[in-house]
């Protein structure tokens, strides 16, 4: 068990490495002159012990979406909101009033929050998509033979240049945001209210209707 | 009190498939695997064998010595204190990620006991399964347990406002008044998270500063 140390690194690094702006793993932040050579063993035993999820960055949003996969790049979540509140040391009394729980942290809660719901009811890990340093998407999911933009909002401002950019470049049938407006379906954009994330398979197939 | 789990229903079938094989419960630590296994053990069986192989490290010794299955069980009823009956009892291998020969008897049980309902979990299970090129995986059934759901937590909070949240069956907007109690409740949950002990403190105190 020489990768305890190791492991308890990365583990406390989490809340960092999602509070940049791009939240993209990085090894240099979980220790001065870490290396993933030394680092990947350790982050594959969390993975595997089912307490963080990793999302890797996808290249081209194409079917199957694991075979575009950036090796380069990807993203580290917890497997539960309230474990990263946690281990981010933020009071719960604190942000108790209005919506500034969901803001906080650079909206990295409820991205994590929508990421958990996803990983249950799809079967295909989600993945994230960027474009060079022109737009970048939260998610993609793999559902039956589409793959679906997905937008994580986590204030009132609810525009995105991303999943515009994303829906002119790719066309998807549906594309989905999160926020905390009502649940509506205008013209390709469902966009489902934070708490009915649990719901979206069903409320996707009815968009698709 | 205790939450009802989405994952009971699935659990139910896996103990009525025609096809069952030995189960295989996976899921990061404190999320609730062995409470499940308990209470299917407790609703849908006459009774339950739990056997740990963390705490009981002895155990081993039975799955080392032979590969029979009727002999293992035969100990295993022994240590039990009650005959373990195929169909009757649930047989839980608790960490089993700690006993290898134990992980892969699970075969010999599906292929000479399939009478006999074996469930296992283990909280380090994955990683386990990820270094055991020999793991027979066709002979077991996977299933994956995660912290609780806002669904499965509304559930144990207010049930009235759960069944509205699952009859949602339209892209309609919501009403304010359920658009306005629903955020409410969310937030408890986002603030708490999922994981089954907090989430119970935080529905049974309604008090937000101890999770």
């Amino acid at each position: 068990m020489k990768d305890v140390a190791k492991i308890g690194y990365i583990w406390d690094s989490i809340p960092s490495q999602l509070a940049r702006e791009n939240k993209k793993f990085l090894y240099q932040a979980v220790k001065t002159g870490a290396r993933a050579r030394d680092y990947e063993d350790a982050l594959l035993w969390l993975i595997q012990a089912g307490l963080v999820y990793k999302v890797n960055r996808s290249n081209k949003p194409n079917l199957p979406l694991m075979a575009y996969d950036d090796l380069s790049a990807f993203k580290i979540y917890l497997l539960d909101v309230g474990l990263l509140r946690r281990l981010a040391q933020l009071d719960p009394n604190v942000f108790i009033e209005g919506n500034r729980l969901f803001v906080e942290f650079k909206g990295a809660l409820t991205e994590n929050y929508i990421l958990q719901s996803l990983v249950k009811q799809f079967e295909v890990m989600p993945r994230y998509w960027a474009s060079e340093g022109k737009a970048e998407v939260n998610f993609l999911i793999q559902h039956e033979d589409q793959i679906i933009p997905i937008e994580v909002k986590s204030d009132e401002n609810i525009r995105s240049k991303s999943l515009t950019y994303y829906h002119q470049t790719y066309q998807p049938p549906v594309r989905v945001r999160y926020s905390l407006k009502n649940l509506d379906w205008n013209t390709g954009l469902l966009n489902i209210p934070l708490f009915l994330a649990d719901q979206s398979k069903e409320l996707i197939r009815l968009a698709k209707m | 009190m205790q939450f009802e789990r989405d994952k009971e229903s699935q659990l139910l079938n896996w103990k009525n498939s025609a096809y069952r094989k030995p189960l295989v419960l996976k899921g990061a630590r404190q999320v609730g695997k062995t409470s499940l296994l308990k209470q299917l053990g407790k609703t849908a069986f006459e009774s339950t064998a739990y056997f740990n192989f963390d705490e009981q490290a002895e155990l081993k010794q039975f799955f080392e010595q032979t590969k029979d299955v009727n002999r293992i069980l035969q100990n295993l009823s022994l240590v039990h204190g009650k005959r373990i009956e195929p169909e009757k009892t649930l047989v839980i291998f608790d960490e089993i990620q700690e006993c290898k020969p134990a992980l892969n008897a699970l075969k010999y049980f599906a292929e000479h006991a399939p009478n006999y309902a074996i469930a296992s979990a283990g909280s380090l299970l994955g990683i386990t399964l990820g270094q055991e090129s020999s793991f027979p995986v066709g002979k077991v059934t996977f299933q994956e347990v995660q912290p609780l759901t806002f669904s499965e937590f509304l559930k144990g909070l207010d049930p009235n406002l759960a069944a509205y949240f699952q009859s949602i069956h339209n892209l309609d907007p919501i009403p304010d008044l359920f658009f306005n109690s629903l955020l409410e409740k969310f937030k408890m949950y986002f603030i708490c998270g999922g994981m089954p002990e907090p989430a119970k403190y935080l529905v049974e105190s309604q008090d937000i500063g101890l999770v």
